[in-house]
Formats: structure tokens, C-alpha cells, sequence
């Protein structure tokens, strides 16, 4: 028998924390702009879908030659590399790019003339509806991590119990053997999730309104090289992305 | 990169990894494997910044007694099992020490983790076995064919589990034929082809290959299902990714557990175990949630199955 590893906070991480902090600092300080004159801007995409992440990177790296594509098949994949490497532009719903106060919005993405889709509550057996799900386990997509991710959820649902999937495909398992009470899933999940499953699924709409999808950039100079390969983007991928056409943000 | 977004980012991070004290902790008691440094890998994503642990792994020497110095060592809130070995080591310790509480116990990565610790106290888990109606609602999905009747060959100690799954399958409109036969039959290479030959007589317009090591013998496999294969020319759904090598001809689709996805999962167990307090409330075991899908189209193409090109999208690798 023999101990691997460790994960405590102990005086090791705390040196580690420290050189860590130093190592960090030198990268972004001396490693910065320099270094990365000649390289392509990047650019970080994360949406919830059944399409594989690993397909779509390959795609819209074919579409946007001009630069570093990469795209993440869960939230907090993309939250660890926007944390670790920040990229130059984002996609991604705007509630996921909201904590990164540094990104502008370019494009947002609108489907039926709006930027705003509506988020429905998906049940077996009884129809249920917002006033109802007090205690109630809900599943939904984690966009934010636990607990951003409950608190979010509370903000619009009242005192629920939050269930997270990774995966949009992990909805259907969860609620099919009973790991919760509904899915509180977005009109895109709603479509997505009939195409799969022949569950006699009881939808109720809600009130609920979320964004879409939006473009985002740190800076001026990569603002036409972000639009320019946007703009290239065919059905597939803005379907992938749940929009139908992209706008100038306002 | 400007001064003031690397610092921005750079606070950003260091937010981000910010120690927390005084935590509870989790200790997780596996074996050595890819397979399970994933789940741990999962696990401590999620745990991150909210409760610590410590990943003790273990060999085939290690004991009950292990076990029990382990748990005395880090008084953890609750402990993470996985592989067989290590839940009969906790069985057995529960009850060679029947007077002693052992902390909450949640069980992963093992076979039929709710045969081997039924009975068992203060356990929960989530089993291993992908269920049927997963892979072939899967399956479904991606194939231009209609897949309504699927076979499954099964030992006939394993009717539960078929049973439990012609439930599921049943809520998505999918028929599980199955054939049984006994222990002794299994070890049968003509046996199992002539149990397989049935089963391809029932209108079938698929086959699951469930996971049961016993009707998957090296054996079995070369003497029984390859030669079977040659005469079937449907989607065959299989447990292991190893079976849709392309020299077999089994599986045109394998469906098998996403490990880090396990391991989010046996987080979201502990902080449920954390949001009651430490206690856990009917002890049930859950089925897992999160899959990786391969699908072997050189295989699906040879016995004339086509699959939606759009859908292929859908699935972790395309082996062509």
C-alpha cells in the first residue's frame, strides 16, 4: 500500500503557491506581448451540445485559418483555459463569458430576430411548473460551477436542489433514471433532447429568457480578423452555436 | 498582452487557487490505472477549494487492515471506493468490526457494485455497467435503420439485470429479446453459438453485447461470437472499446463509461453526502450518467449499415 498523492493545503502546495505565483507573473509579464506578436489570435468556444467538441474545433479551425481555434465540450474545460490562457476572442453564452469583466461583446448571436432564447422545464410523468419545484431536483448544464451554478439556478427557479451534467447528452440519462425531478433546459436542449429520446416527456414553458451566444474580444487590432471569420461560419457551425445569424452588439 | 490585463488574469488565477482551511476531507481508496486517475481527475475538479482529499492506492497485498489504518489515519467525512478489490476489503472490515462506524461510503468503478455490497451498511454508488437503454438509444440516434427489437444473450444468473433493463428499454420503445442459458452452457463455445444462432432467429434488428466477463472469455469470443458475426449484418452495441477493433468485426458501436464524467458524478454524490450532513439517505445505487461512444463504420458498412454522416458528429471517435 503506498499514498500517491496528496491534495492538502499543505506547507508543500503553500511553496508551491508561491513559486507558482512567481512563475505566473514572470510568463504573463516578460512572455507577454513579445513572444506572441507573430502567433494568430486565439480563439476559446464553449456551447452546450450534443455535437462533439473535438468535430467542431476541426471545423472552425478549417473556416478561421487566421486563428487558434479551440473548443470545449464542457464549461468548466473552457473556464480552466480562459483562466490559465486567456484568449483573445470567446464564444459562448453570455451568462458563461459574464465573470470575465475584460472581454466586449462584438457579435451576438439571434435566432427568430432575438437574442434571447426561452428555457422550458422537462418532467416525466407530471407537467411541472416554476411555482411548483420548491425542494425539487432540477437538472441543468453546468455553465458555472457549483456554486455559481446553484446560485444562478435559485436566482431564477426559487429554492431548488441543482443537479449538474458535464454533457447536454447527460440530460437524458438523468432524467430518466430518476436523478431529478425535471430539466430546466434552453428551446436549442428542448430540440435536441426530442430528436434523441421517445420518453413521454412533459414540457412546460417558462418565463425564463436567456442569451444566446456572443462574440467576444480583448482587443481593438483582433476585432476584424474575429468578425471576418464569423462571418464565414455555415449552418452547421451556427448551428452548433444555436443561432441563426450573428449582429453588431449594440 | 498589455501590463493590465496580466495582471488582471494573474489576480484572476490567484483568486481562483486561493486556499481554503480547515475543510472537511474525503478519502478515495482505488487501485493503480489510467482509468482511475480519470475519476480522481473528475472528482477533484469538482471538489476543488471546498473539500480536500487524500487518493490512497492500493496493491494486491493490501488488507482489511490497511484499509481500516487508512481510514483511522485522515478520520475522513466520507470515503470513495473504487475497484472490486477495494469494496470487499470494506465488506469484509464491516463485518469483522461490526461495532465500529465507518464513515459514509460511496462505491465506484467496480463490477455489480450492488451484488457485492448488498447488505452492506451506510454505502451508496453508482454502478459501472452502461444501461442497455443508453447505448441503444445511442444507437438509434446515429443509424438510418429502425431499431426496435434489440437481442441480448445473458447467463441466466445475470436475469436481473436483464430485467432491470427491459424496463428502461421499454420507456424508449425498444424490445430487449433475450436468450438465456446456464453457467455450464456458457462454458460452451457451441453452446453460446447455437444460444446466438436463436437469438438471430427472433427479427432482431440489433444485438447488445452486455459486459459480462463470463460470456466474454478469449474463448468464447474467437470460437462463438467471431463466427457468428460473419453471418449477422446488424448494428452489434458493445461495453468495451476493444471490441470494435476492426479485426474482430463485433461492435459496430461501443458505448462505455466517461471516467472524469464518473468522477463528476461521485462528486456531486459526496457534496449531497456534504449537504445532508455527513448521512446518507436510502441507499440506492445510481446508474452512471456520462458516455464515451466510438463507432466503427468500416464494420457497420461491410454488413450494410449506414449511418446519419450529420449524427457521426455526435460520437468521440469514428474509426473508419
Amino acid at each position: 500500500m503506498h499514498c500517491r498523492f496528496s491534495t492538502l493545503f499543505c506547507p508543500e502546495a503553500k511553496k508551491l503557491c508561491v513559486s507558482s505565483f512567481f512563475t505566473v507573473f514572470a510568463c504573463l509579464f516578460f512572455l507577454s506581448e513579445p513572444c506572441r506578436a507573430n502567433s494568430p489570435p486565439t480563439l476559446y468556444i464553449y456551447n452546450p451540445s450534443y455535437t462533439k467538441a473535438h468535430a467542431m474545433q476541426k471545423k472552425i479551425g478549417a473556416i478561421c485559418p487566421s486563428l487558434e481555434v479551440h473548443v470545449y465540450g464542457k464549461a468548466k474545460d473552457f473556464k480552466k483555459h480562459v483562466l490559465s490562457s486567456a484568449p483573445d476572442a470567446t464564444i459562448s453564452l453570455p451568462d458563461v463569458i459574464k465573470p470575465y469583466t475584460v472581454y466586449k461583446t462584438l457579435l451576438e448571436g439571434q435566432r427568430e430576430q432575438s437574442q434571447l432564447e426561452s428555457y422550458y422545464l422537462v418532467s416525466l410523468g407530471n407537467a411541472l411548473s416554476v411555482s411548483e419545484l420548491s425542494k425539487k431536483k432540477i437538472g441543468v448544464i453546468d455553465l458555472l460551477g457549483r456554486k455559481a451554478m446553484r446560485a444562478f439556478i435559485r436566482s431564477l427557479l426559487g429554492d431548488v436542489a441543482i443537479k449538474r451534467v458535464g454533457k447536454a447528452e447527460d440530460l437524458l440519462p438523468l432524467l430518466n433514471f430518476n436523478g431529478a425531478d425535471a430539466l430546466f433546459i434552453s428551446d436549442s436542449d428542448l430540440t435536441d433532447l426530442k430528436e434523441v429520446t421517445r420518453l413521454k416527456l412533459k414540457v412546460t414553458r417558462t418565463d425564463i429568457r436567456l442569451g444566446l451566444p456572443v462574440v467576444s474580444y480583448l482587443k481593438q487590432s483582433d476585432r476584424d480578423v474575429i468578425s471576418d471569420c464569423v462571418s464565414r461560419f455555415d449552418p452547421v457551425v451556427n448551428s452548433y452555436l444555436r443561432v441563426e445569424k450573428w449582429r453588431k452588439a449594440l | 498582452m498589455s501590463f493590465s490585463r496580466a495582471v488582471f488574469f494573474l489576480l484572476l488565477l490567484l483568486v481562483s487557487s486561493s486556499p481554503v482551511y480547515a475543510i472537511d476531507s474525503i478519502l478515495i481508496v482505488r487501485p493503480s490505472g489510467h482509468h482511475f486517475e480519470q475519476i480522481v481527475s473528475g472528482i477533484s475538479d469538482e471538489l476543488a477549494g471546498e473539500l480536500r482529499y487524500e487518493d490512497i492506492v492500493f496493491d494486491a497485498k493490501s488488507t482489511k487492515s490497511d484499509l481500516y489504518a487508512v481510514i483511522e489515519r485522515y478520520q475522513p467525512r466520507a470515503i470513495v471506493l473504487m475497484g472490486n478489490r477495494q469494496l470487499k476489503l470494506f465488506r469484509g472490515l464491516q463485518e469483522d468490526r461490526p461495532a465500529i462506524s465507518l464513515p459514509p461510503s460511496i462505491a465506484v468503478a467496480a463490477l455489480f457494485i450492488d451484488r457485492v455490497l448488498a447488505g452492506s451498511k451506510n454505502v451508496t454508488g453508482i454502478l459501472y455497467e452502461i444501461p442497455a437503454v443508453t447505448s441503444l438509444v445511442s444507437l438509434r440516434s446515429i443509424t438510418a435503420k429502425n431499431i426496435k427489437r434489440v437481442g441480448v444473450l445473458y447467463r441466466h444468473d445475470m436475469i436481473d439485470m436483464i430485467e432491470e433493463n427491459r424496463r428502461y428499454c421499454e420507456s424508449e420503445g425498444i424490445e430487449l429479446v433475450s436468450v438465456g442459458i446456464s453457467d455450464s452452457d456458457a462454458n460452451s463455445t457451441r453452446k453460446t453459438k447455437q444460444a446466438l444462432r436463436k437469438l438471430a432467429d427472433k427479427s432482431i434488428d440489433a444485438l447488445w453485447i452486455s459486459n459480462d466477463s463470463r460470456l466474454l472469455t478469449r474463448d468464447l469470443i474467437t470460437r462463438s461470437w467471431m463466427p457468428f458475426m460473419t453471418r449477422f449484418n446488424k448494428p452489434v452495441v458493445v461495453g468495451v472499446e476493444t471490441l470494435t477493433k476492426t479485426q474482430l468485426n463485433m461492435g459496430s458501436l461501443a458505448v462505455f463509461p466517461d471516467h472524469t464524467g464518473l468522477g463528476a458524478q461521485t462528486a456531486g454524490k459526496i457534496f449531497d453526502l456534504m449537504d445532508n450532513r455527513w448521512k446518507i439517505e436510502g441507499e440506492t445505487f445510481e446508474q452512471p450518467l456520462s458516455v464515451i461512444k466510438h463507432v466503427n463504420v468500416k464494420i457497420s458498412q461491410d454488413r450494410g449499415i449506414r449511418f446519419k454522416e450529420s449524427k457521426l458528429l455526435q460520437v468521440d471517435k469514428v474509426i473508419r
